[in-house]
């Protein structure tokens, strides 16, 4: 064997469900499976995966493990943890008056996360179960105003005191947020040498100026709080987890994948645990980033439909589109992330009438009981059922055949609840519940698109997860791209994102600068100088972070931005900023992008220079690039023409059955070019092909699906 | 000018409809974000205080948003007054926006600024699309546009009828600039018409794809049925309530002139599938600027309609089809021009809100499918602050500060209301961070915190209200007013036996030289220890100076509560007095439970408690006691009444108050003075509190607020 062959990459995700896998040799060749996640302890999931691949690799895991360059990991943990409310008990030691700061949540956490058309409801609108409840919460005396000025002193005497008190209430792990902290951190590093005086030096604690350094006291305040009440959990998981993976004779790199899509060591993860909260749906965004810059599309909308939700990444020029805040458990975090729209619709959805109308979804079946199909007790119609009905899933083959279905089942339910009360055909029935759940599909990405002013025939629309390949010709056609992109690792798509990133660190700061209102030539008014201090500390910090994980300067990447908006705006716009100096022509390009890209994003005319301009905050996004392998090229399992079965499959368009071409996927070939209605099958997912669709594959096993013109 | 009245006899199969209806509420949905994106104004992002839709050519209300529900009622009659109006000349074109403001044309008062559009389909005029946000001024005597002293329409402010702003697609700049001429903040105001036209334009784009995929003929079919279906659903669930009428009353303290008590009566009777709102003996019209029009009784008693019948429903014209509104004209809810409109909002179309709460969960509350919907009233009043002056870098300030939305939620049969809810007629509030208000503003918050004792008492408990407190900063001084009411009225009242949640409460701290307020007043009992001059303002305190080292404080109404407070869990009382919403004084006091601060009950002193103040309420040790088992041959009349079958009102320890529904007339019933019900209860000295308990359990069986020497209302009436 190639020696270098013997390098191995790999990349796992342990989602809601199941737990993927993906190895990685130095080829480029993978071996991907799934093995049940494991909630009460994640890692066992893990090693059950592990013995998985390593078993289809014919060694041992010790084997496996040895040869392995890089362990990308992606996490649910701190997602779970504050889902379940099962994180450490936190301390909150803030500003004197303003203690209910994280109680009032600014009004925002009983309707977080409230579909639209819940809000109806106002019975069911209700607070969350507090991350930290009023009796761990401490006011102390000390006030600094937005110029960083000090008003009123840190009473060191209370400071010590409230320590005590919330001991005593019972805080394991402390957070510090007081107002303006990011304009004068020093009360907030004072308290913290109070407190490991008092609680020693292993004591978690959390400061707001340097978690979260922006303007807004409710989100960080929740973002210091969570990364305390989280950090401990994820901190003990993942030294359980290297330790296990070390003892086993993993001797190269571990990591877990962030927010933003970057990898962090285990030790950095650790003290930052909040930055894991989108960890698991980060890594496809991530996996399609990385897939997207080899085959050269430049802008890609990612969709990852699984059982329960859909979940739609973008990336525009090559990078994911990040937000600054984040909602997640009903609470808001304020921190960098790649921005990720989830709604609830996937195979699971329910389907029913209700007042003579057909509706489908938010509810979902979910994993348990499921579809009628699975036979696990689930009693109601899910989208998997009408799937099934139609004829897009085999039931013979399903999963590899290692879950039978049964259609009868399925067909009878749907007759019963959805065809009979609407006076239409069971197949009728089935279509419009398809239709139904890729129109809403469609919706969504169309919002998230078109409603920012980008159209959508400018991107190359990625479909990965469990149902997604299933639906993405119905959803895609909706939204009227060209091309469909099913990936190789589409069945562990954010495992492979796992694997794939990049060392990424990020910081950045609030700080209001401004233009003065109804000035022609606003950037006269911005100090490029003060600006490109700003700048140059940021970096400073990110650039020791990448080395101190290793990463030789020459393999940096920094990529600024700010964030800008017109003066009395609350919504800003993110800027990116090239590279190059920070000097008075990048003040002007920077006011000119801003101003293009509002106008890209509101319409011709909406830009409004004569209300002043402000720009908020400052960020520095720094990549540490790692080396991993390209995919190898895709050698088919078969090399004769492949005997083609049919079956019949049922349009939802023209509402009539077709024979549709069945194909499994390992034996396509470059250069065919099958026309749909088909159905390309693989052991773990299949991919359904529209009457006006064609489907080919690229030489590294991705599907490609284009429309007919 | 050429409209489609839809293609009624076209079939829609389930299915389409369900795509197109999705793809409808996804284009309202994308009109508010771009709205709320381009935005100048906290009012807009934050308070969410304007709305947005898609109507049918008539001006039918197809799909609004989930912002200030206020506007969705009135949106409908801005398009159907300039259809009416403007149709013949200048006429309604491809192309054309139009904006109103004008009270007695549509809109609620003159700060809500509507922009609609109407959309064509090949050449067809088939639809509208429409904006409406408060904007910060438009003009008139006052900053901020709430002209207190107002004594006509033609003194509030800029008065826009429905005006051809866009023209053919352009910004027309005569009118642009007209507009930025009369108002004080021509950047804010700029930036929000802005706002509306993108968000109208994208949406009418949007509408046009939609007709060009599924044909116009669908898509309006669908508009239609889409509101008939919400309209069936309602009747549907009308019918499953008794027949009867319920009624409330609710007061507002000052028209801007003189503190005048205005009161509110409201009449609602259901029959078969229909609801009749009568505000017959409500007040005459005020000479100040609290009156509302009837856009504004309509968009007020709307907003109490959605959350509670048309709780799960989706909410368009066809919510409003059932119901029929009667005002005596010339009265402060249908005012006749020109009367002054300006605080409508926040004045008479607020406390139509208030009564029309009260009295559908008195009916909601009757039926076992909708009792969950009923609630006690969310924060019954609301305050206007407005700031300006000059900004520290000498440029000019003005801001509206709507972290007054923070008061108390109204509870519920089964959970207690929400602390700091937001308003009624906002399904999803938001506040601005301190951080901001201070980043914008020569601004500094001393606290902003929940206060206990503050929310209505009750077997389930009223939402707590925030207070808070500030100080000018880096200026010598911000100009500011202040208007607002139920300082002397708790609007905020029980159903069933809970209390009124607190009353709104403004104050100054004057300066003290050489003595900054920073670090000294922290919380809201700290005012007591100021060493300075303290000045209790009222509902309407207008304009004044505050000067560098004043504080001005204000705190909101607390939600209403459900049901007797001595009824509550005492393990619900003791955890709230471990978080701090319930004082150990008001536990024993109001609840009957003798906690400490640790939430440590005492058993036995809280029984003995609990039948002191039953004994103390009918001046008798109870004989009775009142239990939820079902009595044969009652229906519900209350949660705590039941009607027998022969007509009696039986309360539930099986007392019998006899026939007639004016059983309080029978029941026990006292005044008690305000501070009974809670530390921050006040009352207008035209105004008393009564009580009506059962003279054979002690169970409180209601409360009311009224006007001294005023009959006891009847509240609930069954047929």
């Amino acid at each position: 064997m190639d020696p270098a062959s013997e390098q191995l990459y790999v990349g796992v995700d342990t989602g809601g469900t199941f737990t993927d896998l993906v190895v990685m040799d130095a080829a480029g060749r993978i071996h991907t499976n799934k093995a049940p996640t494991t909630p009460h302890a994640l890692e066992e999931g893990v090693f059950t995966a592990l013995e998985l691949v390593a078993a289809d690799r014919g060694e041992t895991v010790e084997e496996m493990l040895g040869k392995v360059e890089s362990f990308g990991h992606g996490t649910t943990q701190a997602t779970n943890a504050l889902i379940e409310r099962n994180g450490t008990a936190t301390g909150l030691i803030t500003t004197q008056g303003f203690g209910d700061t994280l109680i009032i949540q600014r009004l925002m956490g009983f309707t977080a996360g409230m579909p639209t058309e819940t809000l109806s409801q106002f019975k069911s609108r209700s607070y969350p179960l507090p991350i930290t409840p009023r009796q761990l919460i401490a006011e102390v005396p000390e006030r600094v105003d937005q110029a960083g000025n000090v008003l009123v002193p840190l009473d060191e005497p209370a400071v010590r005191a409230a320590v005590e008190q919330l001991g005593h209430n019972g805080a394991k792990s402390f957070a510090v947020c007081f107002l303006w902290s990011f304009r004068h951190p020093e009360h907030e590093r004072r308290v913290r040498e109070i407190i490991r005086d008092i609680a020693g030096d292993g004591a978690y604690i959390s400061l707001s100026s340097e978690v979260s350094p922006v303007l807004g006291e409710y989100e960080r305040t929740a973002t210091t709080v969570l990364n305390s009440y989280l950090g401990p959990t994820v901190a003990k998981y993942l030294e359980r987890l290297e330790s296990s993976l070390q003892a086993r004779g993993l001797r190269g790199r571990f990591s877990v994948l962030n927010s933003i899509g970057g990898v962090m060591s285990a030790r950095d993860a650790a003290s930052r645990a909040v930055l894991l909260l989108a960890s698991g749906p980060t890594g496809g965004v991530i996996g399609s980033r990385y897939l997207a810059s080899e085959l050269g599309h430049a802008n890609v909308i990612t969709t990852d439909m699984g059982g329960t939700s859909f979940d739609v990444g973008l990336i525009v020029d090559g990078r994911p589109v990040i937000s600054g805040v984040t909602e997640v458990g009903k609470y808001h975090v304020s921190a960098p992330m790649v921005d990720i729209t989830a709604i609830g619709a996937g195979g699971g959805s329910i389907a029913q009438v209700a007042g003579g109308k057909l509706l489908v979804g938010p509810e979902s079946a979910g994993a348990f009981p499921g579809p009628v199909a699975y036979r696990r007790g689930g009693t109601r119609v899910t989208v998997t059922d009408a799937d099934l009905v139609l004829g897009i899933i085999d039931p013979t083959t399903f999963l590899g055949g290692r879950m039978s279905l049964d259609p009868e089942a399925a067909e009878a339910a749907i007759r019963e609840q959805i065809a009979e009360p609407l006076g239409l055909s069971t197949f009728e029935a089935a279509a419009g519940i398809r239709r139904i759940v890729d129109a809403k599909m469609a919706d969504t990405l169309r919002e998230l698109t078109v409603g920012r002013g980008m159209d959508p025939r400018d991107f190359v629309l990625y479909a990965y997860g469990g149902a997604g390949p299933m639906h993405c010709a119905g959803f895609g056609a909706e939204l009227g791209v060209r091309q469909i992109l099913v990936p190789a690792t589409s069945m562990a798509h954010s495992a492979y994102g796992a694997l794939a990133s990049d060392i990424h660190h990020s910081a950045e700061i609030s700080q209001l600068v401004r233009t003065t209102p109804g000035n022609a030539e606003p950037w006269l008014d911005l100090d490029s100088a003060h600006i490109a201090a700003v700048f140059a500390e940021l970096e400073r910090g990110c650039r020791s972070k990448l080395s101190e994980n290793g990463v030789p300067d020459d393999q940096m990447v920094i990529q600024r931005s700010a964030d800008v908006r017109y003066r009395s705006q609350t919504h800003e716009l993110i800027i990116p900023i090239g590279d190059g100096p920070f000097d008075d022509a990048a003040t002007q390009t920077l006011i000119g992008d801003f101003e293009e890209t509002y106008e890209q994003t509101y319409g011709r005319g909406a830009a409004f220079r004569e209300a002043g301009i402000e720009l908020t905050t400052f960020r520095v996004e720094a990549v540490g690039h790692t080396p991993s392998p390209a995919f190898a090229v895709h050698a088919p399992e078969y090399h004769a023409e492949v005997e083609r079965a049919t079956r019949p499959v049922y349009d939802v368009v023209s509402g009539g059955w077709l024979k549709a071409t069945i194909v499994p996927w390992p034996a396509l070939r470059t250069g065919d070019r099958i026309p749909g209605p088909a159905v390309v099958e693989h052991p773990t997912t299949t991919v359904y092909v529209d009457a006006n669709q064609w489907v080919s594959i690229d030489a590294v096993g991705n599907l490609l699906i284009t429309l007919a013109m | 000018m050429q409209t489609n009245a839809a293609g009624s006899s076209v079939e829609i199969d389930p299915i389409t409809f369900e795509v197109v209806r999705h793809r409808l509420s996804a284009i309202t949905e994308e009109q508010a974000i771009t709205l709320q994106a381009v935005s100048g104004s906290p009012v807009v992002t934050d308070a969410t205080d304007f709305n947005v839709g898609t109507y049918l050519a008539d001006g039918s209300i197809v799909t609004m948003g989930p912002q200030v529900l206020f506007h969705s009622g009135s949106m409908a009659s801005v398009v159907r007054n300039i259809v009416k109006d403007f149709s013949e000349n200048p006429g309604i074109r491809e192309g054309d926006m139009f904006v109103l403001n004008d009270p007695y044309r549509g809109a609620l008062h003159q700060p809500d600024v509507s922009v609609v559009a109407p959309v064509f389909h090949e050449g067809v005029h088939v639809a509208w699309v429409g904006c409406c946000a408060h904007q910060l001024d438009i003009g008139g005597m006052n900053f901020g546009s709430w002209s207190i002293k107002a004594r006509d329409i033609q003194q509030e402010a800029m008065l826009l009828p429905g005006v051809k702003l866009v023209e053919g697609g352009l910004i027309r700049e005569d009118l642009w600039q007209m507009i930025m001429g009369m108002t004080r903040l021509p950047m804010a105001v700029g930036l929000d018409l802005k706002a509306m036209i993108a968000a109208n334009t994208v949406a009418g784009r949007r509408l046009v794809e939609l007709c060009d995929r599924y044909g116009v003929d669908r898509v309006l079919r669908v508009m239609e049925m889409e509101i008939d279906h919400s309209e069936e659903q309602l009747r549907d669930r009308l019918r499953t309530l008794p027949d009867g009428t319920f009624r409330a009353i609710d007061y507002l303290e000052h028209d801007g002139h003189e503190n005048r008590l205005y009161e509110y009566h409201l009449a609602l009777t259901k029959s078969g599938d229909e609801l009749i709102f009568d505000f017959a003996g409500t007040s005459p019209q005020a000479p100040g600027f609290i009156n509302a029009t009837y856009s504004g009784l309509v968009g007020g008693v709307f907003t109490a309609v959605l959350p509670i019948l048309g709780s799960g429903l989706r909410w368009n014209e066809g919510l409003l089809r059932p119901l029929t509104i009667r005002a005596p004209k010339g009265s402060v809810v249908n005012a006749n021009w020109p009367a002054p409109v300006s605080s409508a909002t926040i004045g008479s179309i607020w406390v139509v809100t208030n009564v029309s709460v009260a009295a559908l969960s008195r009916l909601a509350v009757v039926s076992a499918e909708s009792a969950s919907d009923a609630t006690a009233v969310t924060k019954g009043s609301m305050t206007a602050l407005v700031l300006s002056g000059s900004n520290r870098d000498g440029q000019p300030y003005g801001n509206f500060f709507l972290d007054s939305t923070a008061g108390g939620g109204g509870a519920y049969h089964d959970h207690d209301g929400l602390n700091a809810s937001g308003d009624f007629c906002v399904p999803r509030p938001a506040i601005t961070n301190v951080e901001s208000h201070e980043a914008t503003g020569p601004v500094l918050y001393l606290y902003r915190a929940l206060i206990a004792d503050s929310g209505g008492p009750g077997r389930q408990r009223g939402g707590a209200t925030v207070g808070l407190a500030f100080t000018p900063h880096d200026v010598d001084s911000l100009e500011t007013m202040i208007v607002g009411h139920g300082v002397e009225v708790p609007n905020s009242v029980g159903l069933f036996g809970g209390y009124e949640g607190s009353c709104n409460r403004n104050e100054v701290l004057k300066r003290v030289d050489g003595l900054s307020p920073v670090g000294r007043v922290t919380t809201f009992a700290e005012h007591d220890g100021w060493q300075g001059e303290r000045v209790s303002l009222g509902a309407k305190p207008g304009f004044f100076t505050l000067n560098r080292g004043d504080v001005l404080a204000y705190s909101f109404q607390g939600g209403g509560g459900f049901g007797d407070p001595i009824d509550r869990d005492p393990k619900d009382v003791a955890a709230d007095v471990v978080d701090g919403y319930v004082s150990v004084g008001h536990a024993e006091d109001v609840y009957g439970v003798v906690v400490d601060r640790s939430g440590a009950i005492d058993a036995s002193a809280t029984t003995a408690r609990r039948s002191a103040i039953r004994a103390a309420r009918i001046g008798r040790v109870p004989a009775a006691t009142a239990s939820d088992e079902p009595v044969p041959g009652t229906r519900t009349l209350t949660p705590s009444l039941l009607l027998s079958d022969d007509g009696d009102v039986v309360c539930r320890c099986r007392h019998s108050f006899g026939p007639g529904f004016d059983w309080t007339a029978r029941a026990v019933r006292r005044t008690v003075e305000p501070e009974a019900h809670g530390p921050y209860v006040r009352l207008h000295a035209e105004l008393e509190l009564r009580e009506f308990v059962c003279p054979s359990c002690g169970t409180l069986l209601g409360c009311e607020v009224a006007r001294i020497g005023a009959p006891d209302l009847t509240t609930v009436e069954l047929r």
